[in-house]
């Protein structure tokens, strides 16, 4: 029965070509945009590490000024970085399977001068565990253990990159690269990564490129680097000290935990809450205890990295469909009536007014698909665009989910656009039209 | 013009008329709740800045020489670059400035009056010379400038605010004169000048109008050393070419990146620009769509009532008269439309303001969407009327 209304439903389109070119072309306009806009919106809001998203944790503890909240509009939120201090009382605890702090940081590579001049690059300064927690993929080499990290050794990490420009995409494993004033010693390299968004640090553009190299965290003392992402302050302290500076009460780090089960995470909340109390008693953190454990959705949900323009348009888009889908009932309206005098004649011959519902609804839904076809041939076009114009701050792009929701939001449009004229077809009265003829 | 018969007429076409109106209101809503959206952005993009955009170019001189790590080393080549800066021909002012200003990058503090209790305001924050005002365009309305005195001091105490921020701090409009003071009462400052009008580093910051200058020595080895150079009329192309390779000349212990202030801005605005064109698409397809709605329907109410329209002809309507009639008729659904759209658009302004983020609506823009709309329906319904118009009286009684 589904094939004869298959067919029934093609050979009605023949015979209509413009009008049916015009419906498949509603639809898929409709669901071009409708698509663009919320894939749009679904990638920015993708899970960056959906293997460990729930158990990495973003930590925040409340060591602000007594007499203000981190931020007066959201009195109730601790601030969202920590400080130097903290991070290094913080790393003592032996509860999370990984962990550590890290920041950006502005430092210069000195290639061989055949290469080129000096040049300014992003690195992170940061703790072996940095890619242990972040499952960083690597080319050649790999991280640096706790050894590195407490020396410090000069050990550093290449992106892609860095590694094409320095060493001609070879395995530099062993060789040395001059940061600042001293040699390091590369450990590995990193495959082409881009974490989207760049959910370890969303401060200063959340869908920046990664840093070019990683360092361990403790050169900070000997490149006395300040980070080139946010320093918040809240206690003036002697810019010109960097010890002084290191011990401040300025927060410009991001600290990561990695919490395998409920229990380390429970400890681990416990660990907090002590340490907290420490802080308070030696005269610190006087604010209300208000530590916070966030997963990365979590975090990326508070640091709402999702702009908010994308789910304007995303709801716009949507809105649009239901336009294009309108129009659709206009037109089928009008070629179904045309059609009366057969359908009368087929009624009169006993085709059951459910089937000569079906039988309409089967075509719109036709149309539907053959609209959806088209819409995610115009999507893609349409993201295409949209890649260019926002020069790759993420990489938009239908995935299966999406294809899946187009499909369905061109299945639901044709259902909704054509149920209204099916029914009105099926139910007209056979021997009115019989007798005109 | 009789409207009576055009609304028992309607009255018989149900589903037609809710079909555009629905399509009309929900056409109203996304368009006006769109251009409500882009011309909020361009408006930010377009607020004056009191800076002579036009004219400045930025450098951003990045030492990699040991050298600079010596607080005097850094402090006399900032010298001769601003000496340099200042000397090359077409330039107007040059001055080293601790961060530039609508570049999306800077630093912000909070002061009140000295011995207020009340919490501190949020300024941005700018180190900078005596040749800041000049290098930047922006007026002074009350005070003075930078002495050399206020420059050398180690503990900066003269500034220079803008009059929003001043206002802010003192209501009174007395504010020159007056001590300011951080978190702590400790190392006070004083406000010497007034400037009008000056935007800081972030233009989507609210406070963006509140700029604090304070007087020093702006730059460090790592962060780098910032300059504005304001140029004659005119000038800024060929300036621009000398800049890079003059300073190398004079230094070559680092990197000189040189950019106009106006392009500085474009990119800060880059997001916000993509997402005015994206809406702008959106805007034009869906005119495009609901015209062609319109259209379509209208068509099929023209088709569907040749054999009406033949009679009436044969009466004694004018072509004319059938015109109208089919204008008149597309104008009452618009309208109707519009009447829902105005509920429709304030709903989704509501939901977007609310749940998402956006402008309160301009009631400006909803009346010049309203008229938009009343223009878009008759032009769309104008040749289909026309098609029903020509329909010769003859024809139309033969057959059907």
């Amino acid at each position: 029965m589904l094939t004869y209304h298959l067919r029934m439903a093609f050979k009605s389109l023949r015979r209509t070509p413009i009008l049916s070119a015009l419906m498949i072309g509603a639809i898929g306009l409709g669901i071009g945009v409708s698509t663009t806009f919320v894939t749009g919106h679904y990638v920015l809001s993708l899970d960056p590490i959906p293997h460990k998203s729930s158990v990495l944790h973003y930590v925040e503890i409340d060591s602000w000024d007594p007499n203000r909240p981190w931020n007066d509009s959201e009195p109730d939120k601790p601030p969202i970085q920590i400080t130097y201090r903290d991070m290094v009382g913080l790393m003592r605890s032996d509860i999370p399977t990984y962990q550590g702090g890290s920041f950006k940081a502005s430092l210069y590579i000195h290639p061989d001068p055949k290469i080129g001049r000096p040049y300014k690059v992003d690195a992170r300064m940061c703790f072996g565990d940095f890619f242990r927690l972040f499952d960083v993929p690597f080319e050649y080499g790999g991280g640096w253990d706790e050894r590195s990290d407490r020396g410090p050794e000069p050990v550093v990490v290449l992106d892609q990159k860095t590694n094409q420009k320095l060493f001609g995409a070879q395995n530099s494993v062993g060789n040395l690269v001059r940061i600042e004033d001293r040699d390091f010693k590369v450990v590995g390299v990193l495959k082409p990564w881009r974490p989207l968004p760049k959910f370890y640090d969303t401060h200063n553009g959340a869908f920046d490129e990664p840093e070019s190299v990683y360092l361990p965290f403790e050169f900070v003392r000997f490149f006395m680097v300040r980070s080139a992402g946010n320093t918040s302050c809240w206690k003036s302290v002697d810019w010109d000290d960097f010890l002084a500076y290191l011990d401040s009460e300025c927060i410009w780090i991001q600290f990561w935990v990695q919490l395998d089960t409920p229990a380390q995470k429970q400890a681990y909340n416990d660990f907090l809450k002590s340490y907290v109390d420490q802080q308070k008693a030696i005269g610190r953190m006087q604010r209300p205890m208000n530590n916070r454990l966030l997963s990365v959705m979590e975090w990326l949900e508070d640091q709402e990295v999702v702009p908010e323009e994308a789910t304007s348009l995303a709801i716009i888009s949507i809105l649009f469909l239901v336009i294009c889908a309108l129009n659709l009932i206009g037109i089928l309206l009008g070629k179904f009536f045309a059609r009366a005098p057969e359908v009368s004649v087929r009624r009169a011959m006993g085709a059951s007014r459910a089937s000569v519902f079906l039988q309409h609804l089967i075509e719109c839904e036709v149309i539907a698909l053959l609209g959806a076809a088209l819409g995610i041939l115009l999507a893609m076009l349409g993201l295409e665009a949209v890649n260019r114009l926002f020069k790759g701050m993420s990489d938009f792009h239908l995935d299966g989910n999406m294809l899946a929701v187009s499909v369905l939001m061109a299945l639901v449009a044709g259902l909704i656009s054509g149920f209204y004229p099916a029914w009105r077809i099926c139910s007209i009265a056979p021997a009115v039209y019989l007798r005109e003829q | 013009m009789e409207i009576g018969p055009i609304i028992r007429a309607l009255g018989r076409s149900k589903t037609r008329f809710v079909l555009i109106t629905i399509e009309v209101a929900l056409t109203l809503a996304v368009v006006v709740n769109c251009v409500n959206m882009m011309a909020k952005m361009r408006r930010d993009m377009d607020r004056p800045t009191g800076i002579d955009e036009g004219n400045i170019i930025t450098v951003v001189s990045h030492p990699f020489s040991p050298d600079f790590k010596e607080e005097a080393y850094l402090d006399n080549a900032r010298k001769a670059d601003v000496e340099l800066l200042r000397s090359l021909p077409g330039v107007r002012a040059a001055e080293a400035i601790s961060a530039i200003p609508l570049s999306g990058s800077g630093s912000s503090s909070g002061y009140k009056p000295l011995g207020s209790t009340a919490h501190t305001l949020p300024t941005g924050f700018f180190y900078t010379g005596q040749g800041a005002l000049d290098a930047l365009g922006v007026r002074l309305i009350a005070g003075r400038n930078f002495v050399l005195s206020d420059i050398n001091e180690s503990e900066s105490k003269n500034v220079i605010v803008t009059k929003a921020f001043a206002d802010k701090l003192f209501p009174d409009g007395k504010a020159l004169g007056k001590q300011i003071q951080g978190r702590t009462p400790d190392n006070p400052h004083t406000i010497v000048g007034i400037l009008e009008h000056m935007h800081g580093s972030w233009p989507g910051w609210p406070f963006v109008n509140h700029v604090t200058l304070v007087p020093g020595k702006p730059g460090s080895f790592n962060w780098g050393v910032r300059y504005l150079i304001r140029t004659q009329p005119g000038q800024i192309d060929a300036v621009f070419r000398l800049i890079e390779p003059e300073m190398l000349k004079l230094n070559n212990g680092r990197n000189v990146t040189a950019a106009t202030l106006a392009d500085i801005k474009a990119d800060t605005f880059d997001a916000q620009l993509n997402i005015i064109t994206l809406l702008g698409a959106v805007i034009v397809l869906l005119i495009f769509v609901t015209s062609l709605g319109i259209v379509g329907i209208t068509s099929f109410s023209v088709t569907e009532r040749t054999h009406h329209i033949g009679t009436r002809r044969a009466v004694g309507a004018r072509k004319l008269d059938i015109l109208r009639y089919f204008m008149m008729e597309n104008w009452i659904v618009t309208s109707a439309g519009i009447a829902f759209g105005v509920v429709l658009t304030y709903a989704l302004n509501f939901l977007l303001v609310n749940f998402v983020s956006g402008e309160k609506m301009d009631w400006r823009l909803l009346a010049a969407g309203i008229l938009g709309m009343w223009i878009v329906g008759q032009l769309a319904a104008f040749f289909p009327a026309l098609r029903g118009a020509r329909i010769s009286p003859a024809t139309a009684t033969r057959s059907v």
